[in-house]
């Protein structure tokens, strides 16, 4: 079987281990805003209903299979953020003991 | 262990983002209740099955919204006044909820259409829904008991996380009036539904340690104020909630 080809990709990416740390925790932090409009938009929908001068059950229900349908959603997409979080802070960690490492044997070194 | 400095303000973004999320919620389960509330006079049984499906989801969204906090405050100090704020704010809406869900139930409890259903074969026995209801308003007192433990390892300053943790809700009340006509409705219908018996103990079991917690509280703030010394255990968000004292 042959090996695959990997493109020759330009410009160069060169990126630090903590610049992708960084990357990846803004990509966490605009994903929990989106969520969290998105809950209050929910919450706006249904205040809609609460609003509206005549509103039937048959309304609030259609509205209910809307919110419900977007909160299951919701819940799919936190948990996989969770596992995104977990796997980013057994990342800082791991980086941060090796810089220290890096840091101790360069004292060592130096002396 | 603390986290590499120059990434503190994407933490912060992350967590300040996460607190929002928890505030939208707490709006999206009052929203919820009060749609279900306009609306329980056309449909009652409808309106009050498909509120307790939405409060479920609800609380599972909460749940995972308070891992992740737990999860980066465990390893990440993200004290502040926003967060605090934000926190603080959507515990009172979370109160408010509370209170008008049990003053929904209890509306619906004292109504005449409780006693009619069980005759009408078509319709939901009263035990199920009953069982349902009591279910929803357990899962309510669950969040906010585990929610309530956790503010001190979060919140900034200790004025905001001891406002959350000393302040006696007050829809205890609304809650003991609960307990005591769905207990009283069950009799009567001779219901066997011993899933809604057990939720009416763990109720009255919960309103008796959460009275007792806010007492021993306030005499301990009144010995505070007078040796000047603080309260570690409550300071200590590891302290287990009440609810699982059985």
């Amino acid at each position: 079987m042959s090996m695959p080809n990997v493109p020759n990709i330009r410009p160069d990416i060169q990126l630090k281990r903590h610049d992708v740390l960084n990357l990846l925790l803004s990509s966490i932090a605009l994903e929990e805003m989106g969520l969290s409009n998105i809950i209050n938009a929910e919450g706006e929908k249904l205040q809609k209903v609460i609003h509206a001068e005549e509103s039937s059950s048959k309304d609030l229900m259609e509205v209910n299979e809307s919110v419900e349908r977007m909160m299951r959603i919701i819940i799919k997409n936190q948990m996989l953020l969770q596992f995104k979080l977990e796997d980013v802070i057994k990342l800082e960690k791991s980086s941060f003991q090796d810089e220290y490492q890096d840091e101790y044997h360069d004292e060592i070194h130096e002396e | 262990m603390t986290l590499h400095s120059s990434t503190s303000s994407e933490w912060s973004a992350i967590v300040t983002w996460i607190a929002r999320e928890e505030l939208s919620l707490s709006k999206l389960v009052l929203f919820r209740i009060r749609a279900s509330s306009k609306t329980m006079d056309q449909d009652d049984l409808m309106t009050l099955k498909s509120m307790a499906k939405t409060l479920t989801y609800g609380k599972m969204s909460q749940r995972l919204v308070w891992d992740r906090l737990t999860m980066i405050s465990d390893t990440f100090s993200f004290k502040s006044g926003e967060i605090d704020a934000i926190l603080l704010e959507s515990m009172d809406i979370f109160h408010q909820a509370i209170t008008e869900f049990l003053n929904l139930l209890n509306k619906h409890l004292k109504s005449n259409k409780i006693y009619t259903v069980e005759n009408n074969h078509k319709e939901l026995c009263p035990n199920v829904l009953l069982t349902q209801l009591l279910s929803t308003a357990w899962d309510l007192l669950e969040s906010y008991d585990s929610i309530r433990f956790r503010y001190a390892s979060l919140c900034a300053g200790p004025e905001t996380s001891k406002r959350i943790s000393s302040v006696q809700p007050g829809w205890l009340v609304p809650l003991s009036s609960v307990i005591t006509l769905c207990h009283q409705i069950l009799l009567r219908h001779s219901a066997s539904s011993s899933e809604a018996f057990s939720y009416i103990h763990k109720m009255r079991s919960f309103v008796l340690s959460t009275t007792l917690l806010f007492r021993q509280h306030s005499s301990l703030s009144d010995r505070e104020d007078r040796t000047g010394s603080g309260n570690k255990e409550m300071n200590n968000s590891r302290t287990k909630p009440s609810i699982f004292y059985k």
